[in-house]
């Protein structure tokens, strides 16, 4: 199985994820930033890290490591990684949260990409002079990400609470 | 040809169409009305001359023919029917469906025929079997030169009015939200240094950017603005064909068609009300047999009513038909399991009437194509609860049914209290805030009674969310709650603990992603003066959420054993105050936003009118109960604090002075009476009421600042 004969012009957008090089199509992406404050967004599915402003915008922050189910995502990591990239959805805009962003790479330095990977979110993996780039399948990857199931609200009916009988005699108890 | 011209003509002819609709539909009333049929006749004629413009030769057809019957009411020549009035409505249908795929036709429409193939025999046929002049076929339709009538021109009224796309408004909109987000900013951070401030005279600046972004946005709020009649305008229609559908005769009767408010919220109200009118032609009234049995007159009364109330539009939809059985509710509710049969018989009939508003329930015997498969209710309730506002039922069985809407004026800036919980902040739009109270250390603690956490407040059982805990925070990380704050949802009251609050601020609705809003709890979010994005709490979705509807009933009922006292929900809280002059009044508690104290050095004057500053806002105060002692010059020379009432009056804040807040109390209801010398029939004027053995005045505070 190959990938589809790259384009010549194409170009990625790459970032770090846990060590790894990964990439996304440039022609998706409206821009990089640094890390922003992130709002966390309870019960929403486990790969959303939260919301962020964006000029007044309020965009959906993925937690690309945990769609990835790369090991080491765990919620009080969010803080440390340093990179945001904006990408361009049919919903809006929403920002992929990753470790650091890389260069911008072109077809032109591409060597001939490697078979598919059995993973659906990667789109093809390109070897790249000194650098495996993974080229992610952004709507699957945003797929995903938004349909991951829900962290299980906690239920609001503890048990062990000791009841406080609101009558003297202890009727209601 | 330009595609804005389409546009304009689309727009055009649908206003058209629903005027030739109501024009109609008047004539049925009274047929023997001139105006209706020289203004149906205009409609058509105007959109007659416009297709013919545009080459649009279908639609340009049949127009004329229905025209053509129109001309010869005018004249005499024929007279009204039945016959008739369905041949024009069927007219007004086709051209609607005709313009509607012209619309659907993607931009730019230009290019090609405009319009779907189609034939409109059918339609032409009935017109002609009137005595319609049809001309042609739909292939050969000859160019007619304008008839001498189209120099009944338009008002000169028009050329004051501008039209506006929408989408050039709501970004204008987008960006004076952008300038009150910087404007707080800008306040927030004068505020941490306000010797610099002060120095640099960026003080000053800021507090006039400050005035100006306020008016700015009242105004550009006001552009907005638009009459509920425009969410109406398609019911009289709507009445009229379920009716005849179910063999009833039923009147829509409207009062408050003026009523202004914003338009996202008009176009969120639309479908909501088609639902709610379809349901009471069909179901809430009864055939004519039935009524003839129960005395009631043969043609049912449908009465929708708007008008606007501490910073909300209220609408009430009522008919005068069979009423729902609350029996029979109760029956159903306890089948369907939703709740057994020993509390369904504790449920007041209120919470039973509640019932019909879930999914799936309803309670019409008989299945017809217009509705009652059990959809709608809780279809309309979603609506309205999408932009934040409330539905309730009140039902008389034999009598009839009223539904009660409540809806806020605007969905784009909304006063709201910000609270911090587990190191972020929460957002909760004012109007269901009721009230504030402390808990915890030194306070009044949150207890649990069976396996729900509930808070004391004057006798009575409150259900309480805790908001850290709902939202899932780490139970290490858990601070205990300090504030609570009581919300109105759905008609009741439940508590929210939560950290801290933290203020109140004017926030800007922004939508979050519409993937992450399904089932959510969220109103939406907003940006903070530090660039923060905070979440919008939703008090309805939070308290059905959080497993709270269910609890509520519960509760209710223990709290009626614990204390046998009159039902909650028939009191009313009220704020007794003392005004200047001595006199004890009272204000319910809900119209005040809340209660701020001010040293007498804080009242400025601003064109004579006293003056303070409010969260880097200029409030305007009045004198409450209008004590004229308080507008002299001299009024506030003692040094002492003085209470101030803020209240909100059209959207915007006002402050009411008074000389001491006495009490909170729960009022009956009881009888008010209209002082000896003020007309009976106003509402607003202040009541006398009797509270704790002391006659109080019970000032309505629409009136008072008016």
């Amino acid at each position: 199985m190959t990938a589809p004969a790259i384009a010549s012009g194409q170009a990625w957008c790459t970032f770090q994820l846990a060590g790894g090089d990964y990439g996304v199509e440039l022609a998706r992406v409206q821009e990089v930033l640094r890390a922003q404050p992130v709002t966390r967004l309870p019960h929403a599915p486990a790969a959303i890290a939260g919301l962020m402003n964006l000029r007044g915008r309020i965009v959906p922050v993925v937690d690309t490591r945990r769609v990835l189910g790369i090991d080491g995502a765990r919620a009080g990591d969010v803080a440390r990684r340093s990179g945001l990239v904006i990408v361009r959805s049919a919903d809006g805009p929403v920002a992929l949260l990753v470790d650091a962003i890389g260069d911008v790479r072109r077809a032109e330095d591409a060597a001939p990409s490697l078979p598919a990977a059995e993973s659906p979110l990667v789109a093809r993996t390109l070897a790249l002079p000194g650098q495996l780039l993974v080229v992610l399948d952004l709507d699957r990857v945003l797929e995903r990400a938004f349909a991951a199931p829900e962290v299980t609200p906690p239920s609001v009916t503890p048990t062990t609470t000791v009841t406080s009988p609101t009558r003297a005699d202890g009727s209601r108890s | 040809m330009d595609d804005s011209i389409l546009d304009d003509f689309l727009v055009d002819s649908h206003e058209g169409l629903d005027r030739l609709d109501r024009d109609l539909l008047a004539l049925e009333r009274d047929p023997a009305a001139t105006e209706p049929v020289a203004s149906a006749f205009r409609s058509l004629h105007t959109i007659k001359g416009t297709c013919s413009f545009l080459g649009l030769r279908r639609l340009e057809r049949v127009a004329h023919a229905g025209e053509s019957l129109l001309a010869a009411l005018r004249s005499g020549r024929l007279h009204w029917s039945r016959e008739i009035a369905d041949a024009l409505l069927a007219t007004a249908d086709t051209v609607r469906a005709i313009l509607a795929a012209i619309e659907s036709r993607p931009v730019p429409r230009t290019g090609g025929a405009l319009e779907p193939e189609g034939d409109d025999d059918a339609v032409l046929a009935r017109l002609a079997a009137c005595g319609a002049e049809v001309r042609g076929t739909a292939k050969d339709t000859p160019r007619s030169p304008a008839s001498p009538a189209a120099t009944e021109n338009p008002t000169a009224l028009q050329n004051q009015h501008l039209r506006i796309d929408v989408r050039r408004l709501d970004a204008v909109m987008d960006l004076v939200g952008e300038l009150v987000l910087a404007r707080n900013q800008l306040l927030r951070t004068l505020a941490g240094s306000a010797r610099a401030s002060h120095a640099s005279g960026l003080g000053a600046a800021a507090q006039r950017l400050d005035h100006v972004t306020t008016r700015l946005q009242d105004e550009i709020m006001r552009t907005r603005m638009q009459p509920v009649s425009a969410a109406w305008a398609r019911l009289p229609r709507l009445v009229r064909d379920v009716a005849s559908a179910c063999g009833k005769r039923v009147r829509l009767e409207t009062r408050g068609d003026g009523t202004e408010f914003d338009r996202a919220l008009v176009e969120a109200l639309k479908d909501p009300l088609t639902h709610l009118v379809r349901n009471a032609v069909d179901h809430g009234i009864e055939d004519a047999g039935a009524r003839a049995r129960a005395g009631k007159p043969a043609e049912g009364v449908l009465r929708l009513t708007a008008f606007e109330e501490g910073g909300s539009v209220r609408l009430e939809l009522a008919d005068d038909g069979a009423g729902m059985s609350v029996e029979r509710i109760r029956e159903q509710a306890v089948a369907r399991g939703l709740v057994n049969a020993e509390r369904a018989r504790r449920l007041s009939d209120e919470d039973c009437l509640a019932f019909v508003f879930l999914p799936g329930f309803s309670t019409a015997s008989r299945v017809t194509n217009i509705s009652g498969r059990g959809v709608g209710l809780d279809a309309a309730r979603a609506g309205i609860e999408a932009v934040g506002g409330s539905i309730g039922v009140r039902s008389v069985a034999g009598r009839g049914t009223t539904f009660h809407i409540r809806l806020p004026l605007t969905l784009a800036i909304l006063p709201a209290l910000t609270v911090e919980q587990s190191g972020e902040i929460y957002a909760i739009p004012q109007a269901h805030v009721l009230e504030l109270v402390r808990c915890g250390e030194g306070h009044a603690r949150i207890e649990r009674a069976h396996d729900r956490a509930v808070f004391r407040l004057r006798d009575e059982l409150l259900p309480v969310v805790e908001l850290g805990r709902w939202l899932g925070a780490d139970a290490e990380a858990e601070r205990p709650p300090r504030h609570l704050l009581v919300l109105a949802a759905d008609g009741r009251r439940y508590g929210l603990a939560v950290e801290r609050v933290r203020d109140t601020e004017d926030i800007v609705v922004k939508p979050i992603a519409h993937r992450l809003r399904e089932g959510g709890t969220f109103a939406g979010a907003t940006v903070l003066g530090d660039g923060r994005v905070a979440l919008i709490l939703d008090a309805h979705a939070l308290a059905m959420r959080a497993g709270l509807a269910a609890a509520v009933n519960e509760l209710t009922a223990h709290a009626d054993e614990v204390a046998p006292t009159a039902p909650a929900a028939a009191r009313v809280p009220l704020l007794l105050v003392r005004a200047r002059r001595g006199v004890r009044a009272a204000v319910r508690l809900q119209e005040i936003d809340r209660v701020v104290e001010f040293e007498s050095t804080a009242f400025e004057r601003l064109d004579e009118h006293p003056a303070v500053r409010l969260d880097g806002e200029v409030l305007a105060v009045a004198p409450f109960a209008g004590d004229p002692s308080l507008a002299s010059p001299g009024a506030f020379g003692e040094p002492r604090t003085w209470p101030v009432l803020v209240h909100r009056e059209h959207g915007r804040r006002v402050g009411l002075v008074v000389d001491a807040v006495v009490d909170i109390v729960d009022w009956d209801g009881g009888e008010a009476v209209p002082p000896t010398g003020q007309a009976d029939d106003d509402p607003r004027g202040p009541h006398r009421i009797v509270i704790d053995d002391h006659v109080t005045d019970l000032v309505t505070l629409a009136a008072e600042a008016a």
